[in-house]
């Protein structure tokens, strides 16, 4: 249920390109923090994007901070820093000349302007170099001026299109590690839009799952990462673990086999000590047991797979 | 908190106005492009003509020069205040100057833009393509302006200053309107379409290139048709010929009896169809232009 606080805030959002139909009704709000925008190619999320920003005409009802996208568009974007996938600088200038001109462009005072293009570059580690031509370079500096240029207005909505492309290990966990910092340090929030599954999981709290123009999942990361939306146990024994199995069906609990584990999900209002009793009547030693949590790159294709599944089973029945 | 981040607060001031972002693209634009190597050189280059210019205008207006084959009217020695609808509009003037001013200036304007992405760096933000647009087009025919405009301005000015009396002033103030109307005249014919053609490219010099061959085969080729054919009409898509025949009107300068000069409503058509069609283009251009890219 969508509030007046919502950071987003998306209700039968609809768009058309000629017969295609790139997004299919997303309903979904979203508070607040750092988010991720999930999908394959083709899922949508560019035209999401473009929607949140006031780009493209589109159906249904669209809000950012709680304006109207559609309505004032420009009040949005004065609000939010985008930071493309691609390269956008600008032929010969140098970072300072870039970042300022973003920050007048979003609507800073010239001076204004100036003062925080030297502090947002401070920021990103570009310090020392912010007099040296853009053209000129590395791919790590270029991708830190590209966040900077997003940040340099202040925005309360960072959106950030795949911020770790092109980076080697180091300059990707100096990325991250950048970005993470953010909702502290500028008290901005986050969407961020990438294929790196792990750089979602590192950085977000939640995230939004979109396939074939829809939204398959919304929510927070820790429950999207629970195998099938419950919580569940994965238990371990040196052996014997069909005797377990066994034994804690008998008490009520759903087991799943996966590889030398078991996946146990709990009755209602049971603990784990359930599963220690049933190691007992079994005459079991529990060497492991733990939350079960599937990565997120699993989590993602179950919800696929089951989305997908439920879809065919709709249309054949 | 990070020593980066010491004395950091959020911006709480005012924003300016956003119906003025289109002055932010001006600057920037002129800022940057005034920059490149060919553009300071015309910029730097073009103050020389203007001193002869107004050497030679210096002399006439003290009868030292008496007559010029080629600064004659039919109606005899062209008068000095002439010279600046001379200096705007024949080839030995400053068309050919603020035709490469054009070129170098604006045929990079959205091409460069293009190749680099950077509309996603402006509609990512609170701007308008129309005010992309102003900012952009508005550099450029700035840029021509100032090899043109402002230089016919000043021979005006000197003109002025040279006059011999009361009536002779009066006279001669008329030319400071003129030269700004051709001088504004010259640098929109000018400036707009190459701004356009650049939209239709992501390289430089494919629009440079279209420009060249947009605005010397029409001026030469019709030239020598005009001769040829001892009829205005071949000239009909030349620039120069266009603005002399209107600047002939404006400054009410009277051709040589050999001249075929355009009739002017033909080249004012003409003209007009040329700023107006390009700027269809550009806007057409512009809204299909990407932001984020799928």
């Amino acid at each position: 249920m969508a509030n007046d606080t919502d950071l987003l805030d998306l209700d039968n959002v609809h768009k058309h390109y000629g017969a295609y139909h790139a997004l299919k009704g997303l309903t979904f709000a979203v508070p607040g923090g750092t988010f991720g925008l999930l999908g394959p190619n083709g899922a949508g999320k560019s035209t999401m994007l473009k929607v949140l920003l006031g780009l493209l005409d589109f159906e249904g009802n669209a809000r950012v901070f709680g304006v109207d996208v559609r309505a004032r568009p420009r009040e949005v974007r004065a609000r939010v820093g985008y930071m493309p996938e691609k390269d956008n600088y600008l032929p010969g200038m140098n970072a300072v000349e870039y970042c300022a001109y973003g920050a007048e462009l979003s609507g800073l005072p010239r001076a204004e302007a100036m003062s925080r293009t030297h502090a947002i570059l401070e920021f990103c580690g570009l310090g020392d170099k912010r007099y040296q031509k853009i053209d000129g370079y590395s791919t790590g500096m270029k991708q830190r001026v590209k966040l900077a240029q997003a940040l340099v207005h202040d925005p309360e909505l960072l959106l950030l299109d795949e911020p770790t492309n092109g980076l080697d290990p180091a300059g990707r966990d100096e990325m991250l590690a950048l970005i993470k910092a953010l909702p502290e340090r500028r008290g901005c929030a986050i969407l961020l839009s990438s294929h790196l599954l792990p750089d979602v999981e590192y950085l977000c709290e939640r995230a939004i799952l979109l396939h074939q123009g829809e939204v398959y999942y919304a929510g927070t990361i820790e429950a999207l990462r629970r195998s099938d939306g419950e919580e569940t146990l994965e238990v371990r024994v040196k052996e014997g673990a069909e005797k377990l199995a066994t034994a804690l069906a008998g008490k009520g609990c759903r087991v799943t086999p996966d590889g030398a584990a078991l996946v146990v999900a709990l009755p209602d209002g049971a603990g784990s000590d359930l599963v220690f009793a049933a190691a007992e009547e079994a005459k079991l030693q529990v060497r492991h047991l733990a939350p079960r949590r599937l990565t997120l790159e699993a989590a993602f294709v179950r919800v696929v797979n089951e989305a997908q599944a439920k879809k065919q089973a709709a249309a054949g029945g | 908190m990070s020593l980066r981040d010491r004395g950091y607060k959020p911006y709480e001031g005012a924003h300016t106005p956003l119906a003025g972002r289109w002055t932010v693209v001006l600057r920037h634009t002129l800022r940057m492009t005034a920059k490149q190597a060919w553009v300071l050189s015309i910029l730097i280059i073009s103050g020389f003509p203007v001193l002869v210019w107004a050497a030679l205008i210096f002399f006439k207006a003290y009868g030292f020069v008496q007559s010029t084959p080629d600064l004659q009217g039919s109606e005899g020695v062209v008068d000095p205040g002439q010279y600046v609808f001379l200096f705007l509009a024949k080839w030995y003037g400053v068309p050919l100057q603020a035709f490469l001013m054009a070129m170098f200036a604006g045929g990079g304007a959205i091409a460069d833009d293009s190749r680099n992405n950077a509309f996603q760096f402006y509609f990512s933000r609170p701007l308008s393509r129309e005010q992309y647009l102003v900012g952009k087009v508005l550099a450029v025919v700035l840029l021509v302006a100032f090899v043109s405009l402002v230089p016919a301005v000043l021979l005006a000015i000197v003109r002025i200053a040279l006059s011999h009396d009361g009536a002779d002033l009066t006279r001669q103030l008329w030319h400071l309107p003129r030269a700004l109307a051709l001088g504004t005249l010259e640098a929109l014919v000018l400036g707009v379409p190459v701004v356009a053609l650049s939209s239709l490219s992501k390289g430089r010099g494919y629009a440079q290139a279209a420009f060249a061959g947009l605005f010397l085969l029409p001026w030469v080729i019709g030239d020598v048709f005009v001769w040829m054919f001892r009829s205005p009409w071949p000239a009909l898509l030349s620039v120069p010929a266009q603005l002399e025949s209107v600047g002939a009107v404006i400054f009410s300068y009277h051709f040589a009896d050999g001249d075929r000069p355009l009739p002017w409503p033909a080249a004012v058509a003409v003209m007009v169809v040329m700023v107006v069609s390009s700027i269809a283009l550009l806007r057409a251009r512009l809204a299909t232009a990407e932001v984020v890219a799928g």
